[in-house]
């Protein structure tokens, strides 16, 4: 029994190093990985490693580059993008304009509204 | 040159044209239309303050005016723009006193006066847009702006009353109307709101400057469409 529990301790001492030396996976194949599990039409957002930062529709994730649409107000091609220069992805879930935003908008563009006519009021009064 | 030079100089060479390259492999993601926008129109209605205190009184130094007018603007880049714009205000007024003195009479008396201001602006200002090919941009801008002013003086006719039984009657007169023009600096910020991948509205503030400080203030709102 004794001779089984210092076998078992050996063999995790010598595991432990072995496991925390395994190389991590290039950037790119994460992305890779990430993007293949995403949905085709997903809605995600992109950031470069350049720094640019684009929302965008996911097309297609080949194995060597990524097809996405940016999303835009005038349409643009549709881009390839190579996996090695993404710094990061993340799934863009938001649809349309949240809650808090069409309030905000709301009351902002009332706001902007009310002031509006009551400097033109002012002005027709002076 | 012997084999050492010859050898640096193919190096920096090599590296020039490597770094160059590496610069044209930079990764981006195009965002811009196949057809880039060069120019655009716009008309919009505002309200306009401007500083009389050369003039008026310290109760009622600014005066207050509709304006209206048009806009062209041209895009030089997607984030730098040049717009011109002309615009004429409504008639405002400010009131001022006017010492009158009456024969006999220890105290001044005063009178009030109206002035009347009627103003026409063309403009040309530069500036930067912020976001490219999005569906709101906001920019900030300087620029410089001729004004002309039309000015002219309405005094009441005014009763003034006196020791003696019959008040003093100071007629009403109309000055006649003068024009003056100025040339002043403004500074802008502002946001294009698009509706449509063409039309948008648009709203922006704008303060020119003078000697007086804040000479003139403008809001306007309006609606355009890319060309």
């Amino acid at each position: 029994m004794r001779t089984a529990i210092i076998l078992t301790l050996l063999l995790s001492l010598v595991s432990y190093p072995a496991l925390a030396q395994t190389p991590a996976p290039a950037q790119g194949d994460v992305w890779r990985v990430f993007t293949e599990r995403l949905d085709v039409g997903s809605r995600i957002k992109v950031r470069m490693r350049d720094g640019q930062r684009v929302t965008a529709t996911l097309i297609q994730a080949s194995p060597d580059a990524l097809l996405v649409q940016p999303r835009t107000r005038r349409p643009v091609p549709v881009q390839r993008v190579s996996y090695d220069d993404i710094a990061s992805i993340e799934r863009d879930d938001q649809r349309g304009i949240s809650g808090g935003k069409a309030v905000a908008i709301g009351v902002g563009s009332g706001a902007g509204a009310f002031f509006g006519i009551l400097l033109l009021l002012i002005a027709t009064l002076d | 040159m012997n084999r050492r030079t010859g050898a640096a100089a193919f190096m920096a060479a090599a590296l020039f044209i490597a770094s160059g390259a590496a610069a044209q492999e930079r990764p981006r993601i195009s965002i811009a239309p196949a057809e880039p926008v060069r120019w655009d129109l716009a008309g919009h209605v505002g309200w306009l303050g401007s500083n009389k205190s050369d003039i008026g009184a310290d109760w009622d130094d600014f005066y207050n005016a509709g304006l209206g007018g048009v806009s062209a603007g041209y895009y030089f880049t997607p984030h730098v723009r040049t717009d011109l714009r002309a615009a004429i205000s409504s008639e405002g007024r400010i009131f001022d006193n006017q010492v009158v003195p009456v024969a006999g009479q220890p105290f001044p008396s005063y009178r009030t006066r109206e002035h009347f201001f009627q103003t026409a602006t063309v403009g040309a200002s530069a500036s930067y847009q912020f976001f490219e090919n999005q569906w709101f941009h906001p920019a900030v801008g300087v620029g410089v702006e001729l004004i002309r002013e039309r000015h002219h003086v309405f005094s009441p006719q005014q009763f003034i009353p006196s020791r003696d039984p019959v008040p003093v009657v100071i007629p009403a007169e109309t000055g006649s109307a003068e024009v003056s023009y100025a040339v002043r600096p403004f500074v802008t910020t502002g946001f294009k709101w698009y509706v449509s991948e063409r039309a948008f509205l648009r709203s922006d503030l704008r303060s020119s400057f003078s000697t007086r400080g804040v000479d003139r203030f403008v809001w306007s709102a309006g609606i355009g469409v890319d060309l």
